[in-house]
């Protein structure tokens, strides 16, 4: 061994008096943790903002009261969810993660707490965002002067398609159950039967937003559910 | 003459400091500190020779060039046993002999497990410990890695957890697993 010990310290040590080998910098070790920290940042925030923007879009649509109607209102809801977003935040929380696990702070305990934490913080800051007026402000800029990804984004949110689910306005009282106009102008009939579950503060009025799920064919809907939308504060 | 209170005066990170600052000579005390305890990782870490030396030539390589980063207030030891770790499992994945997995359940959620202070002690049997390490030979890098370090290295936990960038519950977990994968390898019965 002590053979091999030489040849290696001797080409080692060699190289570095012949400038073959040469120190990096300091400031190419701070630039690579200020770029790192300023990516986690960065990701930090993005994260919030999608999570907070979902948040306020769930509640926005109505969708998040779906469940609310049984299975088949948990059904409707999962196939509302965005799921393309959902996805992006996943990959996004374990790059992030991946960032923090360099960090002794992180990696010295298990990858659950770490993850678990940042989980929360995200939710939490996510949630008091989505009541701030952030998002209302930003869809209604987005309707006036869109840009690229977020005007579709906030769309979806200000008009949103789904198979057995519609969200609109009373318009009128009708025989069989009332009349509504979507988010797209379009004119909705809603059918009551006696199995229908109204949840509602108080009897449904004209003006009132709802979101009726059902069976839909064409343009009118057979109301499985029908809930009031409380007007966000 | 300053050399010679570099060698016997200066602690690991004093000489990095110094290295860092330019001392050259410093860096060759360091190698002959750590040129030993790096071969004897590698050789046991590591199958081929071949491969050790080139390996352990690229630790100083690393280590020469990346010292500007280390923390000085920081153990030099768990610093460039963390970049033979590194430098070894690459190897190891270019090789391709042994799985090196990329995720590993152990560090999602782990619980405190205690071990025994020496190799032979653990295993109960009369073999020397160099008959030992070379069963470990059969034992996955991951728990291979572990033992040499915790046994043979005689690092702890934390240090360990340091060196493989791994929560420190793992570390107890691994040893125990990997003793009980061993135990089963030296008496199969």
């Amino acid at each position: 061994m002590d053979e091999h010990t030489q040849k290696i310290q001797a080409k080692v040590l060699t190289a570095i008096k012949r400038g073959e080998i040469v120190m990096r910098p300091r400031w190419h070790f701070v630039l690579k943790t200020v770029l790192a920290t300023l990516g986690f940042i960065i990701l930090f925030l993005v994260l919030i903002y999608l999570m907070s923007l979902i948040m306020f879009g769930l509640r926005e649509t109505g969708i998040l009261f779906a469940p609310g109607f049984g299975w088949y209102g948990m059904i409707v809801f999962l196939k509302s969810l965005p799921w393309i977003l959902i996805i992006l935040i996943g990959v996004f929380l374990i790059v992030l993660e991946l960032l923090v696990q360099k960090y002794s702070f992180a990696y010295r305990r298990p990858l659950l707490y770490s993850a678990g934490i940042m989980v929360v913080i995200i939710l939490g800051t996510a949630w008091m965002l989505a009541r701030t007026p952030l998002h209302v402000v930003m869809m209604h800029r987005m309707e006036m002067r869109p840009l690229p990804v977020m005007h579709n984004l906030y769309r979806e949110i200000r008009e949103p398609v789904w198979n057995n689910a519609e969200v609109g306005k009373i318009i009128f009282f009708t025989n069989k159950g009332f009349d509504m106009k979507n988010p797209r102008q379009e004119v909705i009939i809603v059918s009551i039967h006696p199995g229908t579950r109204i949840i509602a503060r108080e009897a449904l009025q004209v003006g009132d937003r709802v979101i009726v799920v059902g069976k839909k064919i064409g343009s009118t809907i057979e109301a499985l559910g029908v809930r009031q939308i409380p007007e966000m504060k | 003459m300053f050399k010679t209170y570099m060698q016997t005066h200066m602690s690991d990170e004093e000489l990095a400091r110094a290295v860092q600052q330019g001392t050259d000579d410093a860096f060759t005390i360091l190698f002959q500190r750590y040129e030993q305890k790096m071969l004897r990782y590698g050789q046991r870490f590591l199958y081929s020779y071949e491969d050790l030396e080139d390996a352990v030539q690229e630790v100083f390589i690393k280590t020469y060039r990346n010292i500007k980063s280390f923390d000085t207030d920081k153990k030099f030891s768990t610093w460039i046993y963390r970049i033979a770790h590194n430098t070894f499992i690459n190897v190891i994945k270019k090789n391709g002999r042994e799985p090196v997995s990329f995720f590993d359940f152990d560090t999602f959620i782990s619980l405190p497990v205690r071990t025994e202070d020496t190799l032979e002690g653990l295993l109960d049997t009369k073999e020397s410990t160099e008959k030992i390490v070379d069963r470990m030979k059969q034992l996955s890098p991951k728990y291979r890695e572990v033992l040499i370090l915790f046994y043979l290295e005689e690092l702890g936990y934390k240090e360990i957890a340091d060196v493989l960038s791994i929560p420190i519950s793992t570390v107890g977990v691994r040893i125990a697993r990997a003793k009980a994968q061993l135990k089963k390898i030296v008496s199969p019965k």
